[in-house]
């Protein structure tokens, strides 16, 4: 398979400081789930920014569906770009512009240029994925936190992408929000959209994704299946990073109860993993 | 939770009320630009009419129009007028009061050194009360339109009136920055005056202008983020927004003219008759 989106050795600085990006080589294929990880300032962000053609590398290559789009930057490839791989910002007040939400979500998809009825149609689409048919001529500064997150999730769906970075999505969600946002990411999966999610909560990103990236001072310093990358305690201690609760609790079993070892993603998992040890 | 927090702040005729009422409007079911026409036509002929009883009228009917078909208390619409009212009531004092060497007024009040006097004349008095009641009456008229029409809908009635798209863009971008600067003055306020920021005038003073120096810092730091998300959604110069209003309805449309209709008689009926207050 090729990958959607691929990065060569990719570094970038802002102005008058320490490299945000070193070297930094990632190819992502359709239809992955994968966790980015890493403390404050290791690079998420940036790398994202990278992503969608809004921060430009001083050095290394960028590619889309195999086009270089880097060094060009050609006007056209930069917004099929970023109409493919759209961001959902952390702070959904940053993002949201309009004051409604149906302006709001209306915004990409006029920025493409299409017809006016085909943008209704997107945008109908959008509200009605993200369960926001109900708030279309809603003002912004009334909507609460989760509302928000679901109108700039919107936001980037009304665009058709292929894949959608989402910066800390659950940073500030109440955890009733942050259930309903796994939900949705869940949907956003199955419905083929590849997903990169930025996060600190290591449990949701071990439920949650396939595929774990860890940035550490503007390197990738791991990228595997979340069961290793996760369950390896240089890369957690060089990371600043803890195990998930439940790779813990399995190892404890392990080591006190000599069970064989095991690193169990979910609560689901988790249970599967007694009931079988019982036997 | 902390808008809401905000609104219950700021309910005391503020601007955020303001906005509260005209998106939760029971008009918002009634297109802008019917409500516009009314309200507009209303203002044009409190104006030109040049009737206090008029003027009266329509300031009357406006906050009948506000109360039973907006739903607007009208304790808040008073509230809300209290301001403007108090400016009609010092320039009308200023007609009022004539000066002259003698006296010759209703009321008159010596001058220290036999400079003259202040007197308050009888056709003074009648100008005053005519002034008085036409601009209560224009008042209502912008304060239905403020409290019916939300923001958002004025902007597009206005996009929609050919007005230059750089300023209708500025516009709705001001409008959105209003709340979240507002929202962000409002947080570094509570965190300041939990430190005893406000506990002396002194203190209160230098609060107040670090927090305008900090939300000058974080409007910067914010206007690049919004843009970094604008691009990314392949912004390229032009602010473009899918609007939404509500229809005109042949009911609503025919009510709007009867009003209009009703108020034009009634303007040439009092003309005509020399009817007024005065």
């Amino acid at each position: 398979m090729k990958p959607l989106l691929e990065l060569q050795n990719v570094t970038f600085s802002y102005p008058e400081a320490a490299p945000a990006l070193r070297q930094v080589s990632l190819a992502v294929y359709p239809g992955e789930r994968i966790a980015v990880l890493g403390n404050n300032g290791a690079g998420k962000s940036t790398f994202f920014l990278i992503c969608n053609g809004i921060l430009r590398p001083q050095s290394g290559n960028l590619f889309f569906q195999g086009q270089a789009v880097s060094p060009k930057y050609a006007k056209k490839q930069v917004m099929e770009l970023r109409q493919n791989v759209g961001i959902v910002f952390q702070e959904a007040d940053n993002q949201i512009i309009a004051s409604t939400v149906e302006s709001e979500v209306s915004f990409g998809p006029l920025n493409l240029g299409l017809p006016l009825a085909e943008v209704q149609q997107q945008v109908d689409k959008a509200l009605a994925d993200m369960n926001l048919l109900a708030y279309r001529d809603r003002a912004p500064q009334n909507l609460s936190g989760g509302e928000k997150k679901r109108v700039s999730i919107a936001d980037i769906l009304a665009m058709h992408p292929q894949i959608i970075l989402l910066d800390e999505p659950t940073a500030s969600l109440d955890p009733q929000n942050t259930i309903l946002l796994e939900q949705t990411l869940n949907q956003l999966s199955q419905a083929g959209i590849t997903l990169l999610v930025s996060t600190h909560d290591i449990d949701f990103a071990c439920r949650f994704a396939e595929r774990a990236v860890v940035f550490s001072t503007g390197e990738i310093i791991a990228d595997g299946p979340v069961s290793e990358v996760l369950n390896d305690d240089q890369i957690i201690a060089q990371a600043g990073l803890r195990k998930p609760l439940l790779f813990e609790a399995a190892s404890l079993l392990t080591n006190a109860l000599g069970w064989p070892a095991a690193a169990p993603r979910s609560l689901a998992e988790f249970a599967e993993m007694l009931k079988n040890t019982k036997k | 939770m902390k808008h809401l927090h905000l609104h219950v702040h700021l309910h005391e005729g503020g601007m955020l009320s303001i906005d509260h009422w005209a998106q939760h409007s029971r008009l918002r079911s009634v297109s802008p630009y019917l409500k516009l026409l009314l309200a507009l036509g209303l203002l044009i002929m409190c104006l030109a009419a040049n009737n206090a009883a008029f003027g009266l009228a329509v300031a009357l009917f406006m906050l009948l129009a506000l109360r039973l078909a907006g739903g607007v208390p009208l304790s808040y619409v008073f509230a809300l007028l209290t301001v403007p009212l108090l400016f009609i009531a010092v320039s009308c004092l200023a007609i009022v009061l004539d000066f002259s060497p003698q006296p010759l007024g209703l009321w008159d009040l010596p001058l220290p050194a036999g400079l003259g006097y202040f007197s308050a004349t009888w056709p003074g008095l009648k100008a005053a009360g005519l002034l008085f009641c036409r601009a209560y009456g224009a008042v209502c008229c912008l304060y239905f339109l403020s409290l019916t029409i939300p923001m958002q809908e004025i902007i597009m009635v206005l996009g929609s009136l050919r007005l230059p798209p750089l300023v209708i863009e500025l516009m709705y971008l001001i409008y959105r920055y209003i709340f979240l600067l507002l929202d962000i003055q409002h947080r570094m306020t509570v965190a300041a005056s939990s430190r005893l920021g406000y506990a002396s005038l002194r203190r209160a003073w230098f609060s107040f202008t670090h927090i305008s120096g900090n939300l000058l810092a974080a409007s910067f730091k914010r206007s690049s983020a919004c843009l970094d998300a604008m691009d990314a959604r392949c912004y390229a110069g032009r602010l473009r927004f899918l609007t939404h209003s509500a229809p005109v309805h042949p009911g609503h449309a025919a009510l709007c003219l009867l009003c209009l209709f009703t108020f034009s008689s009634l303007a040439v009926y009092l003309k005509h008759k020399g009817v007024d207050l005065f």
